[in-house]
């Protein structure tokens, strides 16, 4: 007779976070993306960059002041907890995290990501595009100069896959990989630009 | 053009789309522009130093329980019924209910033992309060 297999939880328990944030230190491709993902996030709040943000993050995932759906990617679940420290930080100039560290883990301050948008939808709280902007302007700034680059990130801003935008202009897997690389490159030199 | 998340902002949206791009760019075009081993240092920095953190604020929160729990604490045990018998048989105000304590329940033994004690300290109080 078969048992039947119960559900995992919802949710990373505190030792598979860990092991997931394992995994991303130990791996420098992992570690590159989020560290890019990071600066971007990091631009124009006062007193903190890229890494400093990714520190943050992991701290209160590790912390559990974050649940982690099982279903969310590792970057995925970085990108909606940076934003939502950013977003603090920007509006509130002397936070610490203490508001997120002090709140109990099952309290409000809580925010879930999921597969498809982490973090708070902006109908919830309409003062998050104006943080997106800078984030968006801080890309935009970065690739000046390559006109690809522009127009890449101008479509990815209105919702377009990178593959789509390889598509409607006409470039093969090549052209579409060099852009992606200089892309890459250019992000890398965010690291400089410290708020 | 299309735009299959039409209804988020432009800021979502772009965010949403280089998490992609990063996410299913190869490792090489992922380090361009970066050094592998230093980022490899600084994600264990980064970890290690969470982590210490993360313990401490764990260690705070069971203080902070531990702290409520003892406050919620009774500041007497509950005594034994035959304690609370013996108690009030000592109180010299006894009513006459209180005497016949033997045929009370254990339950209403120690009830009666809570009242004479809350009765007790509201005495000694009012002592405390006239004297001063």
């Amino acid at each position: 007779m078969q048992v039947p297999e119960s559900e995992p939880p919802k949710h990373l328990q505190r030792s598979e976070v860990e092991a997931a944030l394992v995994r991303l230190v130990q791996d420098s491709g992992e570690m590159a993306r989020a560290c890019k993902l990071a600066r971007v996030i990091a631009h124009g709040v006062q007193g903190m960059d890229g890494d400093d943000l990714l520190g943050k993050a992991m701290l209160l995932l590790l912390a559990e002041r974050r649940k982690w759906r099982r279903e969310v990617s590792t970057l995925g679940m970085l990108k909606g907890v940076m934003r939502s420290v950013a977003y603090r930080a920007r509006h509130k100039p002397d936070y610490l995290l203490a508001d997120d560290l002090c709140a109990p883990s099952d309290g409000d301050v809580e925010i879930e990501s999921s597969p498809l948008a982490e973090g708070v939808s902006p109908e919830k709280d309409p003062a998050r595009s104006i943080e997106g902007q800078s984030e968006l302007a801080a890309v935009q700034h970065a690739v000046q100069g390559d006109e690809e680059l522009e127009f890449l990130v101008e479509a990815l801003a209105e919702g377009m896959t990178g593959m789509g935008i390889a598509k409607e202009l006409g470039w093969d897997a090549k052209r579409y990989d060099a852009a992606r690389k200089r892309l890459s490159r250019r992000l890398a030199a965010l690291k400089t630009d410290r708020s | 053009m299309t735009h299959p998340n039409g209804d988020k902002p432009r800021d979502e949206q772009f965010l949403d789309a280089l998490v992609e791009e990063l996410r299913t760019m190869s490792d090489t075009e992922a380090l361009e522009g970066e050094n592998a081993e230093e980022l490899v240092k600084l994600g264990e920095r980064l970890l290690k130093s969470a982590r210490e953190e993360a313990g401490k604020l764990r260690m705070a929160e069971a203080r902070r329980k531990l702290s409520v729990a003892s406050k919620n604490r009774p500041a007497f045990a509950p005594p034994s019924v035959a304690d609370a018998k013996r108690y009030l048989e000592s109180r010299p105000n006894m009513t006459l209910a209180a005497r016949g304590l033997n045929e009370l329940s254990d339950a209403d033994v120690l009830d009666l033992f809570d009242q004479a004690k809350s009765l007790g300290e509201s005495d000694n109080s009012d002592a405390k309060d006239n004297e001063g």
